[in-house]
Order: C-alpha cells, then sequence, then structure tokens
C-alpha cells in the first residue's frame, strides 16, 4: 500500500505547483526574542512553490492582516502559510481574510512556531531555529499536497415542508405560500388542524378560517394520513421520504418546520376512576361550547378540575393548560352562575405570552370559583359522588361534591417527535421536547441551517405564542430560502465512485451511519456518504482498501508530505554534545482535541520537552493510518506517537478506541517480523494537560535513546 | 487618515484604529496582558494605559487598547505617570499571578522591587476576561462568562452548572495567561458526552482482517528486513 500510495504520490498532475505565500510572524518579541524571523523567511523563501514571504511583528493586527490580503492579491496567491502562534487561537481570523480575497479557507495553514518552538526551546535557541525551519517545511509540504476544497454548494430548493397542521404550522404554511414560496403540508392525521386549538384562546376561529385558505390556496399542497418515513441531503436541499397507507413518494424541499405539537399525556392505567364521570379538558371544552351554541344551560351543579401533575419526567403542569383550564370555569361560571365550579392543583402557572393569566385568576375568583392546592402526599380521590382531598391550609379533609370532573393531565411532544428528532439530528430534553441549541442568543435556530421548529413541539404554546413563533419561523425561512445557492463549510468525506468497490467496510466504521450501501448496475455496490450526518472523523478514509474517499487537508497525500519532511531535515541528524546516539526523531500524530491541544498547553505554560519531536495535527486520532506510522519507520524515525484523546472524551464517538486497537494491531505485527514495538506508542491526553504531554515525550525520548 | 504623535513621532493611521493598533503598526511596544489581536478588547488590565494630551484638555491616562487614534493628539507611552500607573497595575497583578514571566519582566524593566499584596492561591485568575471573549469569539460558544460583582467576580459557566453548549475545546485554558482556568472548571466533569453504544471490533470485508489491508504485510516485510540489514 505504502508503494502504491507513493506512485499516487508522484503521478499526482503534473501541474504546475500552487503560489503558496509565508507569513512569519514575529509575534512583538515572543517569537523574534528567540528564533531569528528573518533567517526564517529566507530559509522558507527557497522551498519549492513559494513565490512571497514576509515577516511582520503583529500580523494578526488589522493592518497586518490587510497587508496580507493585499499580498494575496498582489501575488496571486493560491495558499497561505502563517509560522505564528497556536492555529486553533487565530486560524479562524486568517481564514476570514482568505475568504474575503476569494480563496478557500482551507487553503491555510498555521504551523505553530510560538508554543512549539520559541516558548519551549527558549533554552536553546539553536535547535528551536532548526525545528521551527522544519515545521515550515513541513507546513508547505502539507499545503503543496492539500486536496482541493470541496464546495458543497447545491442550489437552494425554493420549498418547504410543515410537518404537522396546528395553530403555528397553518400560520407558517400560509406565511410562507403568501410569500411565493411552494408550500407542502404533512399531515399524519385526516384533517388539519390538530386537536389542542380548543385549549389556545381564539385559536379555532382562526385555525378555521386558515384551513379554508390553506385549502384553496394554490401554492399549498396538502397531504393528510402522510407520515415522514426519512429525511437525507442537505441544507436547502433535503430529500423526504413520505408514506400515506401503503404508498411510498419521495419530496423535494429546500426547508423543513418541525410543528407536531403537544398532546395531552394519558394517564396511567394505575389510576382507577369512573370514567363515565370524568372528562378530559378537551371534551370539556367541547362540551362548553356545544351549550354556547346552542344559549343552553349547563347542566350540572358541581363541576370539579383537576391540574394533575405527575412526578415524573414530563409530568408537569403547564401553563397553557392552567390558563386554559380557568377560562373554562369562567365560561361555564358565565353560562350557570349557579354551578359550583372547583379548581384542584399542585402547581398553577399563570405566564402568557403578552402578559400573564393572572387577570383571569382574578376574574374567576370574583366570580366565584374555589381553588383548593392539594399536597404530593395526598392526590384527590375520585369517589362516585365526591372528591376527597386534604386541604393543607387547613389540614383538614374535604369532601367536594362533583356531578361532573375535568381532568388536566400533563402536556407532551407528540408522540413521533422522538422519531422525527432522529431523523432531522434535533436534540431533545429529558421530557421529550426539541431544545433549542442557544436560546438565549437566537431563539428559532436549530442545529442546522433549513431545519425550524416552531410551537407546541419545543413547550405548550398558546395562540398568542404560537402566532408569534410561527411568524419570526415564517420569516427566517424566507431568508433561508431566499438565497440561491448554500455552501456548506466543514469537514466532510467524499467517495470517489469510480474508485468504490462496495466492499462495505466504511459503513461499519462510521460513527453516525452517514454511509450507506447503493446498488448500482453490475457487481459491485457503491458507499455514498450522507452530507448532512458526515460529522469529517476520518474513519472511512483508513478502512478503505482502495482510498477511494477524501478528506480534505487530511488526505493521505498531505500527511505523508508531512512525514517525509518532518523526517528529511538535516537538523535532525545532528548529534547532541556528550551524547553519542543521535538525538531521536519522534513523529507524534496528534488528534485535534486532546494530544494537539494538550500540546498547545505545555507550549503556552513553557514547558520543555525534546526538540526533536515533530507534531502532525490530525483532526481525529481514528484518522491515523497504520500506514502512516510505517511511513514515518520507512522515512527514518525513530518513535511513533500516536495522541488520543482519553476515554470518553473523544469528539468524534470512538475514534480514539479505534486507534488504539490499530496501533495494538500494529504493535503485534511490528513485534512478529523483529521490528520493536516500543517504538510505536499510543497515549491519551486530557485536553489541558500540557504537563503530561510534555512528560510523556521526554520519557518516550528516553526510552529511545537507549 | 488621522495624524497624531506618539512618543513625538508623527503618524499616519487610518481612520478607527485604536491607539494600541497604531503603536504595534509602529513598532512602539506598549506592553498588553489582557489584549489579544484575535479578540475585542477589552481594557481589563490596564497595562497599556498610555497619556494622552488633546490641544482643549489636560493629559490624562487613557488605555491603549481601547481608546481610538483621535486627529491632532499627543501619546506619550513611556511618561512617568504612565510608568507609575503601570508598575502599579504589575503590582496588583503580581498579587495574584507571581509566577508569569512577562509580568516579572515587566515589573523589573519598571523598577518595582517590591510586591507588596499577594492572593493566596498560586496562578490565581486576574480577571483578564481572555477565557470568557475567547469562548464567545473564537469558539462561539460562549459557555463560560464573568460572574458576579466586586471581589466574588468569577470565570464560570452560567449558575455554575456545567454548560451544555460547552464543546471542551480548551481553549479557555490556552488562552489564559496565568494558568488559573482549569478545564475542569468549565466542565466540572470530564466527560464531553457519554459514549452510549459499546465498541464494537471492526473486520475488514475484503480480507477478514483487522482494519489491515493486504499489502501491509510486503510493508512490514520490507520494514523489518531493512531493519534488520
Amino acid at each position: 500500500m505504502a508503494e502504491e500510495l507513493i506512485s499516487h504520490i508522484d503521478t499526482r498532475e503534473n501541474k504546475p505547483a500552487a503560489r503558496i505565500g509565508i507569513v512569519v510572524c514575529e509575534c512583538g518579541d515572543k517569537i523574534a526574542g528567540v528564533l531569528a524571523t528573518d533567517l526564517l523567511r529566507e530559509r522558507s523563501a527557497s522551498l519549492p512553490g513559494v513565490v512571497y514571504t514576509m515577516s511582520e511583528p503583529y500580523p494578526c493586527n488589522v493592518d497586518g492582516r490587510s497587508r496580507l490580503s493585499q499580498a494575496i492579491i498582489d501575488h496571486k496567491l493560491e495558499r497561505v502559510l502563517i509560522a505564528g502562534c497556536a492555529p486553533r487561537l487565530v486560524e479562524h481570523l486568517f481564514q476570514q481574510i482568505m475568504e474575503e480575497t476569494g480563496l478557500a479557507g482551507c487553503y491555510l495553514s498555521v504551523v505553530d512556531i510560538r508554543e512549539q518552538c520559541s516558548y519551549v526551546h527558549a533554552s536553546d535557541p539553536a535547535a528551536a531555529m532548526e525545528k521551527a525551519t522544519n515545521l515550515i517545511e513541513m507546513g508547505v509540504a502539507r499545503l503543496t499536497e492539500i486536496d482541493p476544497p470541496q464546495t458543497f454548494s447545491s442550489d437552494v430548493v425554493k420549498s418547504a415542508m410543515v410537518i404537522g397542521s396546528d395553530l403555528s404550522g397553518l400560520t407558517v404554511a400560509l406565511a410562507l405560500a403568501d410569500g411565493d414560496i411552494d408550500v407542502s403540508l404533512v399531515e399524519r392525521d385526516s384533517q388539519l388542524g390538530g386537536t389542542m386549538y380548543m385549549l389556545q384562546d381564539g385559536a379555532k376561529e382562526l385555525i378555521t378560517e386558515s384551513v379554508d385558505v390553506v385549502s384553496k390556496h394554490p401554492q399549498i399542497q396538502t397531504m393528510l394520513n402522510t407520515r415522514v418515513t426519512d429525511v437525507t441531503g442537505q441544507s436547502g436541499n433535503y430529500q423526504v421520504l413520505l408514506a400515506r397507507d401503503d404508498q411510498n413518494f419521495e419530496l423535494n424541499v429546500g426547508a423543513i418546520i418541525l410543528a407536531t405539537g403537544v398532546r395531552p399525556k394519558s394517564l396511567d392505567p394505575n389510576y382507577w376512576y369512573d370514567r363515565s364521570l370524568v372528562v378530559s379538558q378537551i371534551q370539556f371544552a367541547h362540551e362548553l361550547e356545544k351549550t354556547t351554541a346552542a344559549n343552553g344551560q349547563l347542566a350540572l351543579h358541581d363541576v370539579v378540575m383537576i391540574f394533575h401533575t405527575e412526578d415524573t419526567e414530563g409530568g408537569g403542569s403547564s401553563h397553557l393548560s392552567c390558563v386554559a383550564g380557568i377560562r373554562q370555569a369562567i365560561q361555564a361560571k358565565q353560562l350557570n352562575p349557579d354551578i359550583n365550579v372547583t379548581i384542584l392543583f399542585r402547581d398553577l402557572y399563570l405566564g402568557e405570552a403578552g402578559g400573564s393569566g393572572e387577570n383571569l385568576l382574578l376574574q374567576a375568583k370574583d366570580l366565584g370559583v374555589n381553588f383548593f392546592r392539594y399536597r404530593k402526599k395526598h392526590p384527590p380521590f375520585i369517589g362516585g359522588k365526591y372528591i376527597k382531598v386534604d386541604d393543607p391550609l387547613t389540614d383538614q379533609p374535604l369532601q367536594i361534591p362533583c356531578d361532573r370532573v375535568v381532568l388536566t393531565t400533563p402536556l407532551i411532544p407528540q408522540d413521533n417527535t422522538s422519531a422525527l428528532a432522529a431523523m432531522l439530528h434535533l436534540p431533545q430534553d429529558k421530557k421529550g421536547f426539541i431544545i433549542d441549541r442557544r436560546t438565549r442568543l437566537r431563539p428559532g435556530n436549530y442545529v442546522d441551517d433549513g431545519i425550524f421548529v416552531v410551537g407546541g413541539v419545543h413547550y405548550p404554546t398558546d395562540t398568542a405564542e404560537a402566532l408569534l413563533q410561527a411568524h419570526v419561523t415564517a420569516a427566517r425561512t424566507h431568508r433561508f430560502l431566499g438565497k440561491d445557492t448554500l455552501t456548506t463549510a466543514g469537514l466532510r468525506a467524499e467517495i470517489d465512485p469510480a474508485l468504490c468497490t462496495g466492499c462495505g467496510n466504511c459503513p461499519q466504521v462510521c460513527p453516525t451511519s452517514a454511509i450507506t450501501l447503493e446498488k448500482r448496475d453490475g457487481l459491485l455496490s457503491l458507499a455514498t456518504v450522507d452530507l448532512l450526518r458526515c460529522i469529517g472523523c476520518g474513519n472511512c478514509l483508513v478502512v478503505c482498501p482502495v482510498k477511494a474517499i477524501s478528506l480534505p487537508g487530511y488526505g493521505d497525500p498531505a500527511i505523508l508530505a508531512q512525514i517525509s519532511a518532518a523526517l528529511s531535515s538535516t537538523g535532525m541528524e545532528k548529534e547532541v554534545e556528550g551524547i553519542d546516539k543521535p538525538v531521536p526523531k519522534i513523529v507524534v500524530f496528534a488528534c485535534e482535541w486532546g494530544a494537539y491541544a494538550a500540546a498547545d498547553i505545555a507550549g503556552a505554560r513553557r514547558m520543555s520537552y525534546p526538540a526533536d519531536v515533530r507534531i502532525i495535527r490530525m483532526n481525529c486520532s481514528a484518522r491515523f493510518d497504520p500506514n502512516h506510522a510505517l511511513w514515518a519507520f520507512l522515512n527514518g524515525a525513530d518513535g511513533v506517537l500516536v495522541g488520543v484523546c482519553q476515554k470518553g472524551e473523544c469528539h468524534y464517538g470512538n475514534g480514539n478506541l479505534y486507534a488504539e486497537e490499530r496501533v495494538a494491531t500494529l504493535r503485534k505485527q511490528l513485534a512478529e517480523r523483529g521490528f520493536d514495538p516500543r517504538r510505536l506508542r499510543l497515549e491519551s491526553f486530557a485536553t489541558d494537560d500540557g504537563f503530561a504531554f510534555a512528560n510523556t515525550m521526554k520519557t518516550f525520548s528516553n526510552e529511545m535513546r537507549k | 487618515m488621522i495624524r497624531l504623535t506618539i512618543d513625538e513621532r508623527p503618524i499616519e493611521v487610518p481612520e478607527g484604529r485604536t491607539i494600541l493598533e497604531a503603536c504595534r503598526e509602529h513598532g512602539i511596544h506598549v506592553p498588553t496582558f489582557c489584549y489579544h489581536p484575535a479578540l475585542e478588547p477589552y481594557g481589563a488590565c490596564r497595562l497599556c494605559m498610555v497619556e494622552l494630551s488633546q490641544p482643549t484638555r489636560p493629559p490624562r491616562l487613557v488605555a491603549a487598547c481601547t481608546y481610538p487614534c483621535e486627529q491632532g493628539a499627543i501619546v506619550s507611552t513611556d511618561s512617568e505617570s504612565v510608568r507609575r500607573s503601570r508598575r502599579m497595575s504589575v503590582e496588583l497583578l503580581l498579587a495574584g499571578a507571581f509566577n508569569d514571566p512577562e509580568l516579572l519582566a515587566l515589573a523589573e524593566e519598571l523598577g518595582l522591587e517590591e510586591v507588596r499584596f499577594r492572593l493566596p492561591e498560586e496562578d490565581a485568575c486576574v480577571l483578564c476576561g481572555l477565557c470568557v471573549r475567547a469562548c464567545d469569539e473564537i469558539v462561539g460558544v460562549s459557555a463560560i462568562s464573568l460572574t458576579n460583582r466586586g471581589i466574588s467576580k468569577e470565570v464560570s459557566p452560567p449558575f455554575r452548572i456545567v454548560s451544555p453548549t460547552c464543546i471542551g475545546c480548551g481553549t479557555c485554558v490556552l488562552i489564559c495567561p496565568t494558568g488559573a482556568l482549569k478545564l475542569n472548571d468549565v466542565t466540572g466533569f470530564r466527560s464531553v458526552h457519554l459514549v452510549d453504544s459499546e465498541y464494537d471490533r471492526v473486520y475488514c470485508q475484503v480480507c477478514d482482517d483487522l482494519d489491515l489491508k493486504p499489502s501491509l504485510i510486503q510493508d512490514l516485510e520490507v520494514l523489518s528486513s531493512k531493519h534488520t540489514a
């Protein structure tokens, strides 16, 4: 495989080398105080492909940045290398400049000559200088071999799908359709409107009106009795699989709006009560409505409402049901002032958008509605004609006569919420409601651009809230769909269909199940990556037997070129005085989140370690390929260390465990062939453990020296 | 363009530059501690104080990192009052971070002989706000903030509850100049997220070998022959 890779590098396009520009940062005297930056600049100018070099006291300063962008334009630079400080601090600044000048951000390489050289090797400027030179060589090698950027710019499909048709769903659909966007309204029920509108003040009229308009609207396609079974694709271009009866069909939409709403929780079957006596809040609402419409009298004497609270997740009461309950009490009293209305509650929530239910509470009290709190230990007991409950104020048992009990159960998300959340990759809270990632900053914005959540599926919403959210979401969706194309950034794996043999290795290791095998003509099947799900860990690249997968910036050519550059330096051949053996050359494959971060901290805290350590930054240790270690050994490395995250801390799932398995296997194979397996090592580092990093490097280097 | 004089040098800068940016651009050294070019200036450490004289106003001290360059301003970065102010600031910073090499060097340069104050803990947080700004502006999650007021001001996640937005990247720890911040202060517990699935061994579909390709054996052969030769 190594030979294959070499030939791959050799045959890699004989196109003209990319024009590389190098900025050597002096960082005041933090770098220039130890390293001769002018010499570094001179040395780097002679590297292949380098057409422009400059050294700056502070390239990250406003003026330094503007000089860089001017240089990119003047010298037609295609790649930029910054030799400065820790990439994670400044990378985004320079990427921004590059993107402003029309260069893809992934063509930037930040080489850390501060935390990895001037800070840690301050006592040995000569070694620091050699290392800095070498690090720049490695950076240039990487930039030369870097894959072209993948831009998943896709056209935004100018249509939206609304799942669920409660008040907020209908309102969003109408608002979007009025803005000239095709809307598919998917409802799993046989009619639009849902059921919860009975609890929202004035929602019934709004819904009746909306349903009428929606059904006639030329831009709204209503799909009743339809369920969403799968969502694939990416922002702005989703393929949605729908099922109606036994029929499957596909829909292509640009944005998805989740508006599935809430439902009352069904009571635990352990609760026993006379079901002819007890009705739900919604049933009672219908009853009241019917009586009002018929101008009739409510033929009841004693109505008791229980705001039921369960001590389970999602068992809490909500302001929607409390306020609706009080409103019903008032209505009942107005219909027949002689009715005794009693409300039993544990918690009373009165918050409402644009005010509170406080006024309703006062009005209800004025009309003579009785309110009793009950205790968790003594829930109301529903008998045949009486409800027994303990009054916590007097500590006396009460017997409340009743001929109608209205039971309000907690409101929870619809039962299909979890399935939809999984399909759309939305986080849920313990109750099952969809959580806003950053509530305080950008309400209504969810993980993926193009997916919006509205109404009850976040939390039970009353009329005003539902309408407000619906209009905000419609405006956001409109703005999103207003773009013609969408460019998704971020690392994503890409499979070359011409090379893929469909062996089925990659789907097995993908932590997010982003890869699926598809049938294609002939014998072989084809693996495809779902860009929506891919998190860019690089695990699939390692297991691909034909190397058909690429990951920009972390492709094999780029990594192998860095290894070669790291080990080709003349600086590493030098002998340390007093020791007759040369200083061991160690290559570290460092996971961005664990070992690389620890190395940064070691640098920032100025903990010195041997200067002949070369760190290769990997996105995740899952990207570590046994070939990389072999390549390093073949090029003369004395030791290879794979630095991973601690167990359970991998940002990509189980990348560290995969690396561990691969290192263990390779060690075994090396030992079988008489190669000292101690030269290959795996270490896990906590993100902030610089001390451990420096120490490990020291001990490893000492071991190698023996 | 704005014309001003810094340390008796006539300087011309585009509009909108702060005094610190102008100084750095023209090679005039101004010490900083809470400043980072990738972040919005914050003016917490007061080390970058410079003396500003305007024709109509008496001279005064301003923080160079936040104060914009003004037409006709006369700035002195090394006057006696500036040095006195800096000496005090360094002394106060050293009270918490008495091991910081940069602060110690600066103290020596300013002729500070004795630090009269000392906080009980070593590498104390000096509330420079770098970690909070980095979390917001570089990482973009705002998992930590400066909470409370006065002497109880501290860096912590909101309400001292582990922030669900924290991605455990460690940028805050990296940027902390005194080493006061530990990742544990932010995440509370170590795990970034729970590993809910057991790790399954995966076998290659082509060769039934664990992740290793058949050609790898040849490489190993080459390697071992080279090694033994």
